[in-house]
Parts: C-alpha cells; structure tokens; sequence
C-alpha cells in the first residue's frame, strides 16, 4: 500500500511538473477573461452565465490535461525507458494504480485549485455560491473516471494520439448516450435495443454523474445520490484499472 | 507586416468582410442531444445570439426571436431572462403582443413555479388595455412562492381599472385570513373600505338615475337628494368623483388620482 501512495505521489509531482499542465491552467485564465465578456452579454442573468462558464471551462481544461497530459506523460516515460526502470522497484499491478491515483489525485488537485480561483473571479463579480462545490465534485468523479478509461487506452495503444483521441471520443459518447439511448429506446429492434442498452450503462454517461446543474441555481444535491454516484464512479474507476491491469500484462508477456 | 496591412484593406472592402447574420438556429431536440451535461450553458449561448440580433433587421423578427428564447428556455429552463427577453423585449407594439402573451403561455409550464412568467403575462395584459386578464395573471403570480407583497394587493386596482369593484372587493376579503403581516392587512382593510365606498356609490348613483330618471351631474346630488348621508373620504386618491366620459353602461363613480 506503501508502494502505490508513493509512485502516486511520484506520478502528481511529474504531472504538476508537465506543461500541459501549466498550459490547462493558461487555457482556464484566458476562458475566464472569455466568460467575462459573455456576462456581460446576457442581459440580466450574468450571474448564471458566469457560474455555467466556470463549470464548463473547469470540465474541458481539466479533459485537455487528460488527454494530452497524462496520455503523453504515459507515452514518455515508456519512450525514455522510465517505465522499465520503474517495473524493477515496483510490480505491474501497484506500478498501474499508482499511476491511476496520481492521474486522479492531480485531477482533483486541478478542480479544487481551479474551483478556488473561479469562486474568487464569481465573488468579485457577485455570483458566487458554495453551492458550486457540489458541481465541481461531480467533474471531479465524471474526470476521475476519465482517467481511469486514459489509462485503458495508454495500455492498449502503440501511440499516445490514438489513447488520445479514443478517450476523447469515450467522453463525447458518454456526454451525447443519454440522448442517444432515447433515441434507440423509441424506434430500434428488441436485440439492438438490448445491445445498446448494454453499451449505455457500459459507457461512462455523463448524465448518471452530474449534478452541474441543480449546483447552479444553489440546490445541493440529495444525500443518497451524492453516495450513489460517488459509489458508481469509484467501482467505475477500479473496473477500468482491472481492464487496464489485464492488457498491460498481456502486452508484457 | 506591411504587406499584409496593405492588402488587408482592399480585401475586407472587396466584400470579404461583409458578413450578413446568419438568422438560422439548430432545433432545442437536436441541441439538447448534441450538448450533453453543457447544455445549460449553450442555452446561455443562445440567449447571448438573441440578445446580439434584437436589434438586427431580422426577417419576420418576432417569429424568429421567439424561436430563438424558445430553444435557450427549452434548454435551460431555469433561465429567466430568455422569458424576459422574449415575452417582454420582443414586442415592440400592442400588435406584437398577442405573440408575445402566447408565447408566454407555452413556455410558462417549462417553469410553472417561477412567478415572475404569469407577472409577465398580466403586465402584457396591461399594455393591451385588458385589466381584468392583467388581474387574473397576477392572481396567480402572487400565489407562487417568492412573490413579493405588492402582488397580492395591487389586483385590486386592476380590477377597479377593468370596471370590476366587485371581483377586487371578494379577492381582498378571500386575502384577510391568509395575511398575518400587520402593515400588509392594515393596507388591505384600507382597499376593502375604498372598494365598499365605490361600490356604495355606484349603486346609489344608478337608484339615483332609476329614481329621477337621469345621472346626478355630481355625487353632491346624491347628498342633496337624501341617498346618502355624506360623500366618505377617499382613503387612496384625492376624492370621488362620477365619471361620465363613456358610454352609459362605462359611467361610474372613481377616484382622482392625478
């Protein structure tokens, strides 16, 4: 146990030390400036727009630290032999979850320390709520997850661009498969239905973990809930280490 | 650098720059499928193009406005100002409006426990000169929760405006019990007795005109003929008065405001 908090903590320290990293937080500052300018358009709501843009910008600096700087750092270490000088200290399965920790914990760090600097920016401008909190820990699982579904794909994958670009269509499929789902619901044949029915609740649905909005307008969501999707996103996490853990033991032997 | 300065004028005059707005607005169905958990803030995306192309020459401006509040409140639902915008900033004349109460009307059960869309409603209502729809819209705001006291007693006025004492009379007494606020039911009381002295002096105005065959030139008549004792005092405006200036049906007794 020792062994998987210390390559986590080993695996935050090179991910804050990464430029992508340094870059997300470039990206979130130029939307916030962006987000101020669209306040002001919105006659009468600005609060709203300011809050909705916090969430939204949070949640695609956060995806772009994903997918192009875990990924890449995963890619760059196997490159540069690191990872191999890793596997002699520590063995595959706590090699993978320290990394997954760390993926997850910087993540977290991001979101807490980004949710920081947008309530500041929402309390200069009147719209802060510590409402908001809840929305920002739904990224936070809904990203957690991401990482985990990154991590399958950097196992399975020769190149970081195809890990990439897999788990950036992972994430629009399980923002779009509610939708989606709807639509099979109403019109397509009993097998495929229960075909998509399976890929629905296999996928990571962005509608089973968000609580963005209710976190808008100053609702909290329900206790219950809040331990149901925290519970589904962590067996969610540990399913993608397992898969993740499986492939990359395949592809050593 | 240079270069680029010297043709960059020539080719935005040359018609490069002369973007026309695009008055075009994928439907709520489809947005709401591609947009996923940002929904909420697309619809503040759509509610900013609103905003932008207000004051455009758009074609068929209202339909298309409407259309485009309409997709930012199917949305986001919670959003206030695109039934503001559309309901309220939209129309420009009283021949808009109808357009703008329906308009209203269809989006108000997307929200129905915001007050301030059947506030909307009776204050365009009040724009068109129908005081009694204006009055029966705010009926029902001031029973929504979060609606703010003036609500509850000012229907009573617009009662009276629609020619209706009697109705404002019956909401104000159905309102006593219900109002435990001293200033509040001090103020109500004081809107029962005035709506008690109009419809008083209504009906001794019309046995007046029964009784000797013509309206009283004043409600001094009444006084001087025995009806009653003495005009009471206008608790609200600055006295009664009878208003002959309509038809025979619209005479009756009011109070000067101006």
């Amino acid at each position: 146990m020792r062994k998987i908090f210390y390559f986590a903590l080993l695996t935050v320290k090179q991910a804050t030390r990464e430029k992508s990293f340094w870059l997300g937080w470039f990206l979130l500052i130029a939307l916030i400036g962006f987000a101020l300018f669209l306040g002001e358009l919105t006659a009468g709501e600005k609060e709203i727009v300011l809050r909705n843009a916090q969430f939204s910008f949070i949640e695609l600096s956060g995806l772009f630290l994903i997918v192009f700087g875990f990924i890449y750092g995963f890619y760059r270490e196997k490159e540069t032999r690191l990872q191999e000088v890793y596997l002699t200290c520590f063995s595959r399965p706590v090699y993978l979850c320290g990394k997954l920790l760390g993926y997850i914990v910087s993540c977290g760090m991001y979101i807490l320390l980004a949710s920081l600097l947008c309530s500041v920016f929402l309390w200069a401008n009147h719209a802060f709520i510590w409402q908001l909190f809840w929305g920002s820990f739904s990224i936070f699982l809904k990203l957690s997850i991401l990482c985990g579904v990154s991590l399958v794909f950097s196992c399975l994958f020769e190149f970081p661009l195809m890990a990439s670009v897999s788990t950036l269509f992972v994430y629009v499929s399980g923002e779009t498969a509610y939708n989606a789902f709807k639509i099979i619901k109403e019109s397509a044949h009993p097998v495929s239905k229960m075909l998509f029915t399976a890929v629905y609740h296999l996928l990571p649905s962005a509608d089973k973990v968000d609580f963005k909005y209710p976190a808008l307008y100053g609702d909290s969501p329900a206790v219950t809930r809040l331990l149901l999707v925290t519970a589904y996103a962590g067996a969610y996490v540990l399913f993608t280490y397992c898969l993740a853990n499986v492939i990359f033991e395949r592809k050593k032997n | 650098m240079g270069g680029l300065l010297f043709f960059s004028g020539p080719v935005s005059r040359s018609g490069a720059g002369d973007a026309r707005g695009i008055y075009f607005l994928p439907s709520a169905g489809y947005l709401r499928m591609v947009t996923g958990s940002f929904r909420p803030f697309f619809a503040n995306l759509v509610c900013i193009k609103g905003v932008l192309e207000l004051t455009d020459p758009v074609p068929d401006r209202q339909t298309y406005l409407l259309k485009v509040f309409k997709t930012a409140i199917e949305l986001d639902p919670r959003l206030l100002s695109a039934y503001f915008l559309g309901g309220m900033v939209v129309p420009v004349n009283s021949k808009d409006m109808p357009g703008a109460i329906n308009f209203l009307e269809e989006v108000r059960e997307l929200n129905p426990r915001a007050w301030q869309i059947p506030y909307w409603i009776g204050f365009n209502y009040l724009q068109i000169g129908q005081h009694e729809k204006a009055a029966q819209y705010y009926q029902k705001a001031a029973a929504l929760p979060g609606a703010p006291q003036y609500l509850v007693t000012n229907q009573a006025m617009l009662y009276y405006r629609a020619n209706k004492p009697e109705g404002a009379l019956m909401y104000l007494e159905g309102l006593l019990d219900s109002i435990k606020d001293p200033r509040s039911l001090e103020l109500i009381k004081r809107k029962i007795t005035w709506l008690k002295d109009l419809i008083t002096l209504d009906a001794k105005t019309r046995e007046f005109k029964a009784r000797f065959g013509s309206w009283p030139d004043a409600l001094d008549d009444l006084v001087n003929r025995g009806l009653i004792a003495e005009i009471p005092q206008d608790p609200f405006g600055h006295g009664y008065f009878l208003d002959k200036r309509g038809a025979e049906a619209d005479i009756r007794v009011r109070s000067k405001f101006e």
